[in-house]
């Protein structure tokens, strides 16, 4: 097999005995990533030299006897709002184009540190405001499967990446579904931890108290492994978590029997698209014939959770992109007074859905509307929290439902509504909201048109639990993804 | 809440964001904030007088930072992303006295 | 007839803590470096970065809300400010505002004529400073310098109990005594470690509404205050007798031309947008660290001073001026602990070891002769084994070289020549070879003619001899040669 199609697992393994050369494998995932790129616009930028010389590192280290790590000479990409030091970070805005960062973010020290190869940076909705990867100031993102359709958003450069080959793993960021929904549209995995388990240090903020990065990967015991470089306490974070991390991939093989879970019933209702709604109910099938119990359970106030979504998101990234000013780095328009400056470069800066977050985020916090909107949406969030916990009470090990109530979309369907790109996220808010750990991992049949994910949401810290249905979900229809054309 | 989503109204929170909004951007950026704004009304629909904001787990103080030195960034470094800067300063346009 | 309107000042008090490190980062809290040397990642806003609060300005707030007080809740909180302004990196303060670190306070000032004003303290909690904003040289452009971005602050605030700008210059000078003393600030308005910005409003004296309030800014010293103060009473006295109204705002102090103006910023009418801080989770205040906090807390200078007046039976100038700085107070009490005379004690420490610290540029904790020293000095001046002048040498020559007081004695030979008959011998001699003195005597000018002996006397014995012993055989020694010599010059 073309070792664009390994595992991570199998790249580790392989380079750790030194059957694997990380040299080759780089080499042939930036063949790759030259010829599919210019197609696709996965990447923004890939630093080749760079990734070489990281390899030959990890060559080094083998010889010497180093520690294992967990991501050993695996070829990992960053998708563009996480800062790598002294290479390009633009967060997919013309405000940060050619800003390199003093300083790496956690996870990017995380993935070094593990024997990870870092390839390149992948292009997102500007700032990870958006769900189709339209919203990049460098131009879309294809769908690998399709090049006339998105690959979903924001993480869809990271997402198209790892389904075409590009990478063997990825990370994503998800404020409001940015990992999930992609995943799903692409035929991955992608998940989002419980909020504090992996630190924000370095990633570009967009709502403070919702974002969470996390793995995009072929296979759920991919995603596992990366969770295992990317999990753990940093005191750079205030809300990071100082609970231990476990082996991810500990339970992975154990079976659902005896397991409870909770159908998602508000999701189950209209606006589904019919082929997601059988595979979401195909993989409940498959969970119920390896033995897991799947009972219909209600989260009253899903209705609201969007629009609570929203109105908070949009208030705390008004508030995270006060700071780009012109004055001390990004873009700046000329001007001849520092109030003009401050506008006119971020007028000129941000692109026309940041505006309109930014404008509505000042909004809903404004001096006579705070209450109804933004601390109303608050209350709303506890309210959400609560369906949850009232949910997992009852015995229930984790809930499932559908990622995203369609497939991918054509490019330019929804780019122009920015209410009905608002409803795509309508499934996968709640479990930011909540901060709760949710995945999506492929389910229906496998090769059956575009695909679709189901996703599976579990209580805080469960990312052992969630993974391990995912992996029984994945075993049902034959195992992790290949790469298209492999078998 | 019918809040008259006006010009003024697009005016006053384009300065509160700190963002220039161009003449033929504003026509757009009307029609979009309308339709948002009516998105956002359900929330209104939704009784939830006397619940709590959640609030992020409390720390103990040993949540908290020690008091220790760490290295600055050198000047130069600092310096290096600015669009304006030199001798350790960030240059802008003259700001209207009174700060 | 012109109405009497009273005053009604409260203040807003800013100081910078005197922690290592800044509010939110380990960047160096630090006054004078070379701009744009102290900044880092957090405190310059750039992408990505978080704040991580500072332990120590959680304590030395803490010490602050219990030296004044204030209730303390079970737990705080920090928010975010919003407006844009180039010194404000991520144009947004962090701050408090729902859940400030304490409430409801109280201080007593101590004022000069008017006894003690009891002072209520609304708030007090911790914020993060802005960087510096300087006028380019070349005109039209603004310079910002980033090295005071992210210094942590406390914040006081009081109600608006003060009736006179006196009283809020001494609450400001009282405020910076005990910050001092507790070791939160250094709490300097020249160096802005100690920020004060007063509120003024006029009301018809015996009214109980307020007037409308304007705030002051820019005040770099305690007289400025005063100044600044009075010249807005006037102001807004002159407004309101013409039948017009006071406008809320704030005002800039120009100590140049003595006169405020408005703020032309158009940052005038905030929204600040505040919201909780999402990136710090709050900070839970549990009783066990209050009170390890409490039991460490120095005794407060007002107390202290009522103290030292009861135990060491100081009148209140004197035990006021002792407890001014804790170094003094601290070293006064020591000292009389090793040499029980209070009085005495005092007396060598603001005349001889204050003439020695002014000579020396030295401050009170810097001093190197410590109290035991001191202590031993006196009692050899007590014994007679110094005079008055060899104390001040060799407490002179002890502090330059750090050497104890009974070495530096022995190797200058500072004893003081008490044996009498030499004394007598030496007393003999000059008054002999001075009859003119002898003369000043007979003719009732003896003050005179002792004052020129003595000298002379001291002279000749390099300065050792026991003053009061020499001075009384002199005496003795010129009313004698006085009384014999009438008639007979100066016969030895």
């Amino acid at each position: 097999m073309d070792p664009i199609g390994w595992t991570a697992e199998r790249i580790r393994e392989g380079t750790a005995t030194g059957d694997i050369d990380p040299v080759e494998v780089v080499e042939r995932t930036l063949e790759r990533i030259r010829s599919r790129n210019p197609r696709i616009n996965a990447f923004l930028y890939t630093d080749e030299a760079g990734a070489l010389r990281a390899a030959e590192r990890v060559q080094e280290r083998v010889r010497r006897g180093g520690p294992p790590g967990w991501l050993l000479g695996v070829p990992v990409a960053v998708k563009d709002n996480q800062c790598t030091a002294g290479t390009p970070t633009t967060a997919g805005s013309a405000m940060l184009d050619g800003y390199r960062p003093p300083y790496a973010a956690h996870v990017v020290e995380r993935i070094q540190e593990e024997g990870g190869i870092i390839v390149g940076k992948t292009n997102l909705d500007e700032f990870g405001m958006g769900s189709s990867c339209e919203h990049s100031a460098f131009g879309p993102v294809r769908h690998p499967q399709d090049p006339e359709r998105t690959p979903g958003g924001s993480s869809g450069g990271s997402a198209a990446a790892v389904a075409d080959g590009m990478a063997c793993l990825a990370t994503g960021s998800d404020t409001g579904g940015s990992i999930r929904l992609p995943a799903s549209l692409c035929g991955i995995v992608g998940l989002k931890p419980t909020y504090g388990r992996v630190s924000r240090h370095g990633l570009v903020a967009y709502a403070s108290s919702m974002d969470q990065i996390g793995p995009l990967a072929r296979g759920v015991r991919d995603a596992a492994l990366m969770m295992n470089a990317l999990a753990g306490r940093d005191p750079r974070d205030a809300t990071s978590s100082s609970r231990p991390v476990p082996d991810y991939r500990a339970d992975l093989e154990r079976g659902v029997r005896g397991l409870r879970l909770g159908l998602m019933e508000e999701s189950m209702g209209e606006g589904l698209d019919a082929e997601v709604e059988r595979a979401v109910r195909g993989a409940a099938e498959a969970l119920r014939d390896q033995g897991a119990e799947v009972v219909p359970c209600s989260l009253p106030h899903t209705a609201y959770a969007a629009t609570a979504y929203y109105v908070t998101a949009m208030a705390e990234a008004s508030s995270n992109l006060a700071r780009y000013d012109g004055v001390r780095y990004g873009f700046r328009a000329p001007a001849s007074s520092a109030a003009a400056l401050v506008a006119g470069s971020r007028g000129r800066g941000f692109g026309l859905e940041v505006k309109r977050r930014v404008l509505l985020g000042a909004f809903v916090l404004s001096a006579g509307y705070a209450d109804a909107y933004y601390r109303k949406a608050a209350r709303i969030r506890t309210l959400v929290r609560r369906d949850f916990e009232r949910a997992f009470a009852t015995g229930l090990d984790a809930l499932i439902g559908p990622t995203c109530p369609h497939r991918a979309i054509r490019l330019g369907e929804r780019v122009d509504d920015p209410v009905r790109m608002y409803l795509e996220d309508v499934h996968t808010v709640s479990a930011n909201l909540a901060g709760l750990p949710a995945v999506s991992v492929p389910a229906g049949k496998a090769g059956d048109g575009l695909p679709a994910g189901v996703q599976i949401l579990g209580g805080p810290f469960e990312e052992g639990t969630i993974l391990r249905i995912g992996r029984a979900v994945e075993k049902a229809r034959g195992g992790a993804r290949l790469l298209d054309g492999e078998t | 809440m019918d809040i008259p989503v006006d010009d003024a109204l697009v005016e006053r929170i384009a300065s509160l964001a700190g963002i220039e909004v161009s003449s033929a951007e504003k026509d757009r950026l009307l029609e979009d904030i309308r339709t948002i704004l009516a998105y956002f009304d359900r929330l209104r629909r939704l009784e939830v007088d006397g619940e709590e904001p959640p609030a992020l787990e409390e720390v103990p103080g040993d949540g908290l930072r020690e008091d220790d030195i760490r290295p600055s960034l050198p000047a130069a470094d600092l310096a290096s992303q600015a669009p304006d800067a030199s001798g350790g300063f960030f240059r802008v346009p003259d700001i209207l006295e009174g700060g | 007839m012109s109405t009497t309107y009273e005053m009604v000042i409260g203040v807003e008090v800013h100081a910078r803590l005197a922690t290592r490190s800044k509010m939110f980062c380990g960047c160096a809290n630090r006054f004078g470096a070379a701009p744009g040397t102290l900044a880092c990642p957090v405190c310059a806003g750039l992408p990505g970065s978080l704040p991580v609060p500072n332990r120590r300005a959680f304590e030395l707030g803490l010490r602050v809300c219990l030296a004044l007080s204030c209730r303390i809740g079970r737990s705080t909180r920090f928010d975010r400010k919003h407006y844009f302004y180039p010194d404000l990196p991520k144009n947004y303060q962090i701050t408090q505002y729902d859940e400030p670190l304490g409430v409801d306070g109280r201080m007593e000032v101590d004022l000069p004529k008017e006894g003690i004003l009891p002072v209520r303290i609304r708030r007090v909690h911790l914020e993060e400073d802005a960087g510096k904003n300087l006028h380019g040289r070349e005109g039209g452009s603004s310079l910002v310098d980033l090295n005071r971005a992210g210094a942590p602050l406390v914040e006081i605030v009081t109600e608006p109990d003060f009736r006179s700008p006196s009283q809020a210059k001494a609450f400001l000078q009282a405020l910076q005594r005990l910050l001092r003393t507790l070791e939160v600030s250094n709490a300097n308005m020249e160096e802005g470690s100690l920020r004060g910005e007063p509120n003024l409003s006029l009301r018809p004296a015996g009214a109980d509404a307020l007037g409308v309030k304007t705030e002051i800014k820019n005040l770099n010293s305690f007289g400025a205050v005063e100044r600044a103060l009075r010249r807005e009473a006037e102001r807004q006295r002159g407004i309101l007798e013409a039948g017009g109204r006071v406008r809320p705002e704030t005002l800039l102090w120009d100590e140049g031309r003595g006169e405020t103006r408005p703020m032309r910023s158009k940052e005038e009418a905030h929204d600040y947008r505040y919201f909780p801080e999402p990136d710090i989770p709050p900070v839970r205040l549990d009783a066990g660290w209050v009170e390890e906090i409490r039991g460490g807390l120095a005794e407060l200078p007002l107390a202290r001073r009522r103290r030292f007046e009861r135990a060491y039976g100081l009148d209140a100038a004197e035990a006021g001026i002792l407890t001014e700085e804790r170094a003094l107070a601290d070293a006064f009490e020591a000292c009389v602990r090793a040499y029980p005379r209070p009085a005495d004690v005092s007396r060598f420490y603001q005349k001889e070891v204050r003439r020695l610290l002014n000579e020396k540029g030295w401050r009170m904790q810097d001093f190197p002769v410590p109290p035991e020293q001191i202590a031993r000095l006196l009692r050899l001046v007590e014994e007679g084994g110094l005079n008055p002048a060899q104390a001040r040498a060799c407490l002179a020559e002890a502090a330059s070289t750090g050497r104890p007081v009974d070495a530096v004695r022995k190797e200058k030979g500072l004893e003081q020549l008490r044996d009498a008959s030499r004394l007598s011998r030496v007393v003999a001699g000059v008054v002999a070879e001075h009859p003119r003195a002898v003369e000043h005597v007979r003719r009732g000018k003896e003050a005179k003619a002792v004052g020129h002996l003595m000298g002379v006397i001291m002279r000749e014995t390099g300065g050792r001899a026991d003053p009061k012993a020499a001075r009384s055989l002199l005496v003795r020694a010129l009313r004698e040669a006085a009384g014999e010599g009438r008639g007979n010059a100066g016969v030895p």
